[in-house]
């Protein structure tokens, strides 16, 4: 029994200095390849740098206090600046701080900054414009729970090419009382720290739940970097190499011992997930906690469909499931047409392209037109909605305001004679 | 319809009554092969309780007797009380219990080892409970495809029947319902069914605690996994590690937290189906025999490809009925490739009575229900690879299995005749990758969408499987 401890024990230290021996082993092995990767600085070289750039090799450092708030209201406290005030727009508060200037891309592939901003439901994004699309404005999630400062590899993001004219943090806060204080941004040369720091900062950068996370889970909050998984994978293969060797050297292999590290690997990159989970779960209840149902739905997401169509059916749908038509532009599956379908249960909803095809709508039947469609147009004189096909109907309205329009069919339509 | 308040009761009711009653079932028809344990029982048993529920429903629609929870409830709870009465009256008949595993005592590193297991899981388990609870119905299938057809049929009362859109516009009343996804209004009514249990037992559809059941479907397969593995001589620590693994995979976890979705529950009725079909191969008693084929038919009532995951469940058992020598099966196999080649080349072409059109020819393959597909090599395995070695979903799956594959061949285990079980796994793998690699689905496998929710269908199998023939456990004998 104690010789059997014992092995266990033996095996369990040998274990210990494979993972930490391989982890040490990755580290060097990735700093020597991130020193083979780099830049060719001489074809950097050629291109024209701008005054605000700096001097070449040196970082760029903007204090949140040189930020303009264009979106929401910022106060400048020491060298920092304060979000507090934001512009609402559709379930959520947005401000927008941003500097003009001119920068080369290619210089500066990484971003460090120090906001703070740990407030679950707040969520800070990095946003810039380039010369080659000036109205179109790139943006990517920060973490902003590192608390500490934190870096964004910005090499490989979509958008960071060539000069860039305006760089900016965009917050949405889901409460507007939530505020984000804004230290600094430091746009800084290659440098194998802080391509790290940026992997780090990326694994535990809480992301939040999207419509695609039930198809796939990315395990990073940007496109560009490397993921985890392989980095886990790599080093718990570095440590049964080692853990190999070592068995090597006391001539005796234990298979346990590699049972053991693909587990701890596993765990390693579980424990990451949980991280992610927690963050989500603390998002949560921020948002939904001591709610009730109705008034999570007026938290979520899809607030505006949802408090539109509870409007709707209580002042203008009967108790009694009645036939709805829903009319939107989208063809394909398109969210806010699809979530009032869903609110609008249980009545009898048709919900496909610009109504009925066949046109057999009946006396009584709902036609929920939704804000923007452009087919079919009342004709108020007649009192008829009218199809681009031809199509009338005389319908009454019943509601009519930014988010749709609520018709009622009078009687069953007739073919316009000539289109 | 305005959210009513939560019926806590009920919601106990709804979820503790069908597990209860379709654990005393499972138990009772185990019961004579005397070869189960507790962990087995209530993990099969809540899938048979739930999908016993669904029945209750379309019986009493059926009957046109309008929906009430309470005398579902009492039925269901009379079946389970004729199933435990049946076994107290047989408590003496002699039956032994099989020793269900290994009787040595744990080392302390080993109970070590378990325990920390489970408080990740623990941990795991009361985040994404409480995740679940605070968040109303977010995936999109979920609110488009399954979640309607149950709040639809709270309302009236009785299942009212869903159409294409084509026949509801041509209809002339209000009876018909449609949804709006083209092809969901055909899908297997089992999972709505599952939500409609569950509302009718809360008193509203608009509550979290309507999809309590897709956070407990993963833990009781892992209960019913981990009661197999044990059965079958697999060590404590090494029937806890793959319950670890299969329960902590984010993508398992999404799709019990983000819940609503069929995936999930297509892929514990194939797993469940694989257990069964392992201890019916290896002890042949007709109780695993009926549990087999009952998961068979569950198959068959969560999704549409669940279909082809009951035939390959089938033809596994088939398979062990027959027990061929493996020259003649690689014979036949050889056989029947030249067959399918010719038939694509000459053209055929039937219809059989309730299951419609069937053709084969060149490109082109029509599967009577499942669709038509025109056949062509199409370049996923790229995306494969990123999901399964890039993105997290897995976890380290996508490593850990090849390593495995190639252990297990050094210590010459793939060199011996495939196991049913493991053959039933392999089919299905081969199965949903194919679909990707060489039907019109391919476009899915790119964008994700389908992707990884098909793979999932038959994880929790492989899982179980590895564990089986895991060449540091006890491996069983054949």
């Amino acid at each position: 029994m104690e010789a059997t401890g014992r092995q266990t024990w033996r095996v369990a230290a040998e274990v210990v200095a494979s993972t930490v021996l391989a982890a040490g082993v990755l580290l060097a092995l990735w700093v020597g390849f991130y020193d083979l990767t780099l830049p060719d600085e001489s074809a950097d070289a050629a291109q024209p740098v701008a005054t605000t750039d700096g001097e070449a090799g040196a970082p760029l450092d903007i204090a949140g206090r040189q930020l303009k708030v264009v979106i929401g209201r910022g106060i400048v406290r020491d060298d920092s600046l304060l979000i507090n005030g934001y512009e609402f727009y559709a379930i959520d508060h947005n401000a927008v701080a941003i500097r003009r200037g001119s920068l080369q891309a290619a210089r500066f592939p990484y971003l460090e900054y120090a906001i703070d901003g740990t407030n679950p439901g707040l969520s800070v994004n990095f946003s810039w414009r380039s010369t080659s699309d000036p109205r179109r404005v790139y943006s990517q999630a920060l973490n902003a729970r590192a608390g500490s400062p934190a870096v964004l590899q910005l090499q490989g993001l979509e958008g960071w090419q060539g000069t860039i004219i305006e760089v900016g943090i965009h917050v949405v806060a889901h409460d507007p009382r939530q505020s984000a204080l804004i230290e600094h941004l430091r746009f800084a040369p290659a440098d194998w720290r802080l391509a790290l720091a940026s992997q780090l900062t990326a694994w535990t950068a809480f992301r939040g739940w999207n419509q695609r996370s039930i198809n796939f889970l990315l395990g990073k909050n940007a496109e560009n970097g490397l993921s985890p998984l392989p980095v886990i994978a790599a080093w718990a293969a570095l440590s049964a190499l080692v853990f190999c060797w070592v068995g090597w050297l006391r001539g005796r292999q234990r298979p346990a011992g590699y049972a053991v590290i693909a587990l701890l690997a596993w765990m390693a990159m579980d424990l990451l997930w949980q991280f992610e989970l927690n963050a989500q779960v603390r998002d949560s209840r921020f948002r939904f906690a001591d709610k009730s149902m109705q008034e999570r739905h007026e938290a979520d997401l899809d607030a505006w469909v949802y408090r539109y169509v509870m409007r709707l059916k209580s002042e203008f749908l009967p108790a009694e499931p009645a036939r709805v038509i829903v009319i939107h532009d989208a063809r394909k599956h398109h969210y806010d047409r699809l979530k009032a379908q869903y609110y609008l249960l249980p009545h009898n909803v048709y919900n496909f392209d610009s109504g009925l095809e066949n046109g057999a709508y009946l006396p009584g039947d709902y036609i929920l037109v939704m804000r923007g469609a452009s087919n079919p147009v009342l004709d108020s004189g007649s009192q008829q909605l009218v199809w681009d096909d031809g199509l009338r109907v005389s319908v009454r309205v019943l509601d009519s305001e930014v988010r749709g329009a609520l018709y009622q069919v009078l009687e069953a339509p007739a073919r316009a004679a000539a289109l | 319809m305005i959210a009513q308040p939560l019926d806590v009761f009920g919601l106990l009711l709804s979820l503790l009554l069908p597990w209860a009653a379709g654990s005393l079932l499972v138990r009772a028809l185990l019961l004579p092969s005397a070869r189960y344990n507790w962990t087995l029982v209530l993990g099969h048993g809540f899938f048979v309780g739930l999908f016993l529920a669904t029945l209750l429903l379309r019986a009493w629609s059926a009957l046109g007797i309008h929906f009430e929870f309470m005398p579902m409830a009492l039925v269901l709870a009379g079946l389970g009380v004729a199933a435990g009465g049946w076994q107290i009256a047989r408590r003496d008949s002699g039956v032994r219990l099989a020793r269900t595993a290994t009787a040595t005592a744990l080392s302390v590193w080993q109970l070590a080892y378990v325990a920390v297991l489970l408080g990740l899981l623990l941990l795991r388990y009361a985040t994404l409970l409480e995740e679940l609870l605070l968040r109303p119905l977010y995936a999109w299938d979920a609110w488009m495809n399954w979640a309607p057809k149950a709040i639809v049929w709270l309302a009236h009362g009785s299942m009212v029947a869903y159409v294409s859109p084509e026949q509801w516009a041509e209809q002339a009343g209000a009876a018909l319902y449609t949804l709006g996804n083209k092809q969901a209004w055909d899908y297997p009514v089992t999972v709505p069914l599952f939500q409609l249990w569950s509302m009718l037992g809360i008193g509203t559809w608009d509550h979290s605690a309507v999809y309590l059941p897709w956070l407990l479907a993963p833990l009781c397969l892992a209960l019913a996994i981990f009661g197999h593995l044990r059965l079958a001589g697999v060590s404590l620590p090494l029937a806890v590690t793959c319950c670890y693994l299969l329960l902590s995979m984010p993508y398992v976890n999404v799709h019990a937290v983000l819940a609503g979705y069929a995936d999930l529950w297509q892929a514990a009725v194939f797993g469940l189906g694989v257990c069964a079909l392992y201890e019916w191969r290896r002890h042949r008693h007709w109780s695993y025999a009926v549990l087999w084929v009952l998961m068979a038919l569950l198959c068959t009532q969560m999704k549409v490809p669940g279909t082809v995951l009951a035939l390959i469940l089938l033809a596994s058992g088939i398979r062990t009925l027959l027990n061929l020598a493996w020259q003649l099966e690689l014979g036949l196999l050889i056989a029947g490739a030249i067959l399918l080649t010719a038939l694509s080349w000459v053209g055929v072409a039937f219809t059989l009575p309730y299951l419609g059109d069937f053709a084969f020819h060149g490109g082109y393959l029509e599967l009577g229900g499942l669709g038509d597909f025109k056949l062509a090599y199409h370049p996923v395995a790229g995306t494969l690879v990123e999901s399964f070695a890039w993105m997290i979903n897995w976890n380290l799956l996508g490593y850990l299995l090849p390593l495995f594959l190639v252990f297990c061949a050094l210590r010459g285990q793939l060199l011996k005749p495939v196991a049913t079980e493991v053959l039933a796994v392999a089919v299905a793998l081969v199965f949903v990758v194919s679909v990707f690699l060489f039907t019109g689905y391919y476009t899915q496998a790119l964008n994700f969408v389908a992707l990884n929710r098909a793979v999932l269908y038959p994880v929790p199998a492989l899982l179980f499987v590895c564990f089986l023939h895991f060449p540091l456990g006890k491996p069983p004998r054949d």
